[in-house]
């Protein structure tokens, strides 16, 4: 748990992007971690966004990048792709956990409060 | 996919990447980019050039200031996180003044350091308002105001005639309203009081329309007091001559005064400042043209009615709404045109102009020397403005360098590096505020002291200046500056502070490169100085070079007073009085001689002629001289030494027959010149006109316009024209307060209501011709005295402070066995690298500063030898001087104090 006080929680944004890391396994970049975030839950994240994100994820030491080949519809340009290391799963436990700790004893949302 | 290298937004974003984004990112973004082109093509949506830079901008940016925020320490106040800049400004304030309270020693040398440079500007700036740049006081709307003066491009002005005016009028309604005036001088009494002699201006009748009525009480002047000679005689008095003749009373419109021996009626008093539509304008007193042959009497009968007869030096027109200069003048050029085609008689006008300007201005000339001589003083205190940043911002380096662990204790107690900073400016801030307040002083004190003086060569002493928003303002724009130039760097440098080793000697150790900052804030001083002292020398140098002029006599012992009959309405022919007032100044005691010329020495007023030797041949060379006409006495009166030949006689000082020869006496200069060797006496000499001159008399060379030229003619007085006014040349030989008051008796003797003026000692009037010079000069050596003052401070605080921080590194060599000379020389050196390094940057500095005094230099060059190598001398001799206690102080430390301590 300590490691989670120095850093704080992980953001929405931070664990939407580690999601889209885990489930995007080899192939995860700013481009596809985009899409599929916006293809599983409609909402669009902006471009900035995203980089910043993965920037701020990476200088935490929750992700790894790489930089993979260069390919020709790239324009020639290498592809930076991200993995997820042992302590972002650790921050994306203790997130969730957190957010269902919370969550366990809430009322019902409709009803009661007149 | 070659083609998306190719293309521009390509570059574009990869450059904006290259500057903005972390390097880890450049490459794969812009690969991203380009597949996400692709993909928005396939869908139809555009991805041209813009879509690709403006996306890689705003991935740039966004990812920069992420990082940028993420550095603020995560515990620091809120202001320093959000970023709320002014947060928390009261506390820093208060500790500010809590910081400079404990240092007073410290806040008051910057203060009082800053105030120097600052008032020096706010003075200047102060005099130039008040003198060029203020608006008249009392005329309606200042900015539709325009200038209508009659020029032929080459500077010199021709006066307008009543009638062109009116037909300008008529054809250029661009114009709401057009007024001329023309500078004159009256009699004025008040019931049966002395007379005195009052500064006028005879204007058309629109004037005081045009200028929307700029009057404390009554009206301007009605269109028949303007244009109808048998109106009754109406005068608007100022302000000033209201209370200095009426003592303000409120009965005096409607009075009656005596202006020129003739009853005029009071019917307005002018607005309190107002004297006329111009800053430079001196009047007291208005009268309507239609009475010129009153005030103006050598003019012709036909002022109103003949276009030859002009006598309206200046005009001021009012732009009618939504008109523009540019029309004013397209209309005033077309109506130039029509006149010019009327009068084909008049060869003169086809080139010259009514040329239209904004703002009102009578002096172009005056306007221009005053501006020149400002332009070279802001100079002069600019550069003493820099000198003084740059000493205080020492002040700040060395203070910065003392509070090391305060602000190492700031920084390690989360205060960001921001809030630091924001609180060593505020600092800086609240001592430019204190010094801009006493700059104000410095400003307001100028402004007092000088008034009253010349500043313009035959202009009227300055009134007291008068502060307003504009010099409030300047004030308050400068010590800003000043805040930020002499805080800001030290700030910045002062806070780049490493934690650990602040801590572990904070006292003793000074970063490398805030000693560099340091001392090129010195070497800058230096410089500064050293171009200071060039400038004060070379100034002084022409001053003295221009009063060493040898006059060809004892100007200060000829005291020189005008009188102006032709005034008196009524009176006397003036050569009567003029005759009479001479026999009677003779015998007042004190007076040797005295004699009448027509000009007084150095007022600006001169005559030239050109003239040829009678019977030389039609292609021989013609001379130049000035002119004067003198009377009989006047030579011995002055001291001139009479070489050859005779004096002027009385018979001579009389009208001669139209036609006969003229007496002449020239200078020595002048005859050998047109004579060669052989006696000027009884020579023949052919002015324009064919009017001869028979020279009697050849007297030592004089210099009496410019100083410049001794080549001067003289005829006698009253023998071409009789002036209607004269000014007295007496020789004394009792003091000058002790002879006045029997001259002004002589004068009342002859003529009680004739009043004297131009009262001055013919030394103090030639130094009155440069009496701008003179202040310009005077004010030049007290800065450059200041800047060396300064620069010797600041050079022997950092000198003494390296010595200070050296100590450890002095005492150890010394225990090592170093000779005192070899610590002497360690000092020496830095003092020296200072030193070469100012007097370099200020050889340059200096090349710029003597540049812009040129114009202004008389008998010396911009380049004069002596001149820079006794600034150099100054400069090294002040560095030398600052050093040796430095020097003494390295050389004299005790290694076992040292090392103990």
């Amino acid at each position: 748990m300590s490691s989670f006080s120095e850093k704080g929680l992980l953001g929405e944004l931070e664990q939407l992007v580690l999601l889209a890391v885990i489930r995007l396994g080899d192939s995860a970049y700013a481009v596809s971690i985009r899409d599929e975030i916006e293809t599983r839950t409609g909402v669009g994240l902006g471009r900035g966004s995203v980089y910043v994100t993965l920037d701020r994820l990476d200088r935490k030491g929750y992700v790894q990048s790489e930089l993979g080949d260069p390919t020709p519809e790239r324009g020639g340009k290498a592809k930076r792709g991200f993995r997820i290391t042992a302590a972002g799963r650790r921050a994306l436990a203790a997130a969730e956990l957190a957010v269902a700790r919370m969550r366990a004893p809430l009322p019902a949302r409709s009803g009661g409060m007149r | 996919m070659t083609s998306s290298d190719a293309r521009p937004g390509d570059r574009l974003s990869r450059l904006l990447l290259r500057l903005l984004a972390p390097g880890e990112w450049r490459e794969s973004i812009l690969g991203d980019l380009a597949e996400e082109c692709e993909r928005r093509r396939k869908n139809g949506h555009s991805a041209g050039a813009l879509w690709h830079a403006a996306a890689s901008l705003t991935i740039a940016l966004k990812l920069r200031t992420a990082r940028w925020r993420s550095l603020l320490p995560a515990d620091a106040a809120p202001a320093a996180r959000g970023w709320m800049p002014l947060a928390g400004t009261g506390a820093d304030v208060h500790s500010a003044i809590r910081s400079l309270l404990a240092h007073r020693v410290y806040a008051a040398s910057a203060i009082l350091t800053l105030a120097l440079g600052i008032g020096a500007n706010a003075a200047v700036f102060h005099l130039a308002n008040w003198l060029l740049l203020r608006n008249t006081p009392g005329i309606r709307d200042q900015s539709r105001m325009v200038t209508m003066l009659l020029g032929s491009g080459n500077g010199v002005q021709w006066p307008m005639s009543y009638l062109d005016l009116q037909q300008i009028k008529a054809g250029a309604p661009a114009l709401e309203g057009l007024a001329g005036y023309q500078n004159l001088a009256v009699h004025a009494s008040v019931n049966g009081g002395d007379a005195r002699r009052v500064d006028a201006q005879i204007v058309t009748g629109t004037f005081f329309d045009v200028l929307g009525a700029p009057l404390t009480a009554g009206r301007g002047f009605s269109n028949s007091e303007g244009a109808d000679p048998n109106a009754p005689r109406v005068v608007v008095i100022s302000h000033r001559l209201w209370r200095d003749m009426f003592a303000g009373d409120g009965g005096a419109l409607g009075r009656t005064m005596t202006i020129n021996g003739v009853p005029w009626t009071i019917v307005g008093i002018g607005a309190p400042g107002f004297n006329g539509a111009s800053l430079m304008s001196h009047a007291d007193l208005w009268v309507p043209i239609a009475q010129w042959s009153i005030v103006m009497p050598s003019y012709p009968a036909t002022v109103l009615t003949s276009r030859r007869t002009a006598l309206l030096f200046g005009a001021i027109g009012r732009l009618a709404p939504s008109s523009s200069v540019a029309a004013a003048q397209a209309q005033t050029d077309v109506v130039r045109a029509q006149i010019a085609l009327a009068h084909p008689e008049d060869k003169g006008l086809a080139a010259r102009r009514f040329a239209v300007s904004a703002g009102v201005e009578a002096q172009p000339w005056a306007r221009k020397r005053m501006s020149d001589a400002f332009s070279m003083l802001g100079g002069i205190v600019g550069l003493l403005l820099l000198l003084t940043c740059a000493n205080v911002g020492n002040l700040m380096l060395a203070r910065a360098a003392a509070r090391r662990s305060e602000i190492a204790t700031r920084l390690a107690l989360g205060a960001s590096r921001f809030r630091t900073i924001r609180l060593l400016l505020i600092e800086s801030a609240l001592l430019s505020a204190c010094a801009g307040a006493a700059a104000l002083a410095i400003a307001w004190f100028t402004g007092a002291l000088l008034a009253g003086s010349v500043l313009v060569p035959g202009g009227s002493p300055i009134t007291r200046a008068q502060m307003d928003w504009r010099v409030f303002a300047f004030a308050f724009a400068l010590s800003s500056i000043v805040a930020m130039i002499a805080g800001v760097v030290p700030a910045v440098g002062g806070t780049r502070v490493d934690l650990s080793t602040a801590f572990r000697d904070g006292t003793r150790s000074v970063t490398g490169g805030r000693r560099q900052l340091r001392r090129v804030l010195t070497a800058a001083q230096v410089a500064i100085a050293l171009a200071l002292l060039i400038g004060a020398i070379l100034l002084a140098r022409s001053m003295a070079a221009r009063l060493a002029i040898d006059p060809g006599y004892d100007p200060s012992k000829v005291l020189s007073v005008s009188i102006e009959p032709g005034l008196q309405h009524g009176g006397r022919p003036p050569l009567e009085i003029y005759r009479d007032v001479l026999q009677r100044i003779r015998d007042t005691p004190g007076v040797r001689a005295a004699g009448l010329g027509w000009l007084q020495p150095y007022s600006m007023n001169a005559a030239d002629t050109s003239f040829k030797i009678q019977g030389a041949a039609a292609d021989a060379p013609s001379f130049e001289a000035d002119v004067n006409h003198i009377s009989p006495g006047y030579i011995v009166a002055l001291g001139l030494r009479l070489i050859d030949g005779r004096d002027f006689t009385d018979a001579e000082m009389a009208d001669r027959p139209s036609g006969a020869e003229t007496s002449a006496i020239v200078t020595a200069s002048l005859a050998k010149r047109a004579f060669g060797s052989g006696s000027a006496i009884g020579r023949r000499i052919v002015q324009s006109g064919n009017h001869v001159d028979v020279i009697v008399g050849v007297v030592g060379d004089t210099r009496q316009r410019t100083l410049n030229d001794a080549d001067m003619l003289f005829e006698p007085f009253g023998q071409s024209f009789v002036s209607g006014w004269g000014s007295l040349e007496i020789g004394l030989n009792a003091p000058e307060a002790d002879v006045l008051p029997g001259i002004r008796r002589a004068v009342q003797d002859v003529d009680p209501t004739l009043p004297i003026y131009n009262v001055v000692r013919l030394d103090e009037a030639s130094r009155r011709q440069f009496g701008d010079d003179e202040l310009v000069a005077m004010l030049a050596r007290i800065f450059a005295i200041l800047a060396a003052l300064l620069a010797a401070i600041g050079l022997y605080g950092v000198l003494a402070r390296g010595v200070a921080e050296r100590r450890r590194e002095f005492g150890i060599r010394s225990a090592l066995g170093a000779a005192p000379r070899s610590i002497a020389r360690l000092v020496g050196i830095e003092a020296v690298g200072l030193l070469v390094a100012g007097l370099s940057a200020g050889v340059l500095l200096s090349w710029w500063l003597v540049t812009l005094l040129q114009k202004q230099l008389y008998g010396v060059q911009r380049t004069d030898a002596a001149s820079w190598i006794a600034a150099a001398v100054l400069t090294i001799s002040v560095v030398a001087l600052a050093s040796w206690p430095a020097v003494r102080r390295a050389v004299r430390l005790d290694p076992s104090d040292v090392l103990r301590a």
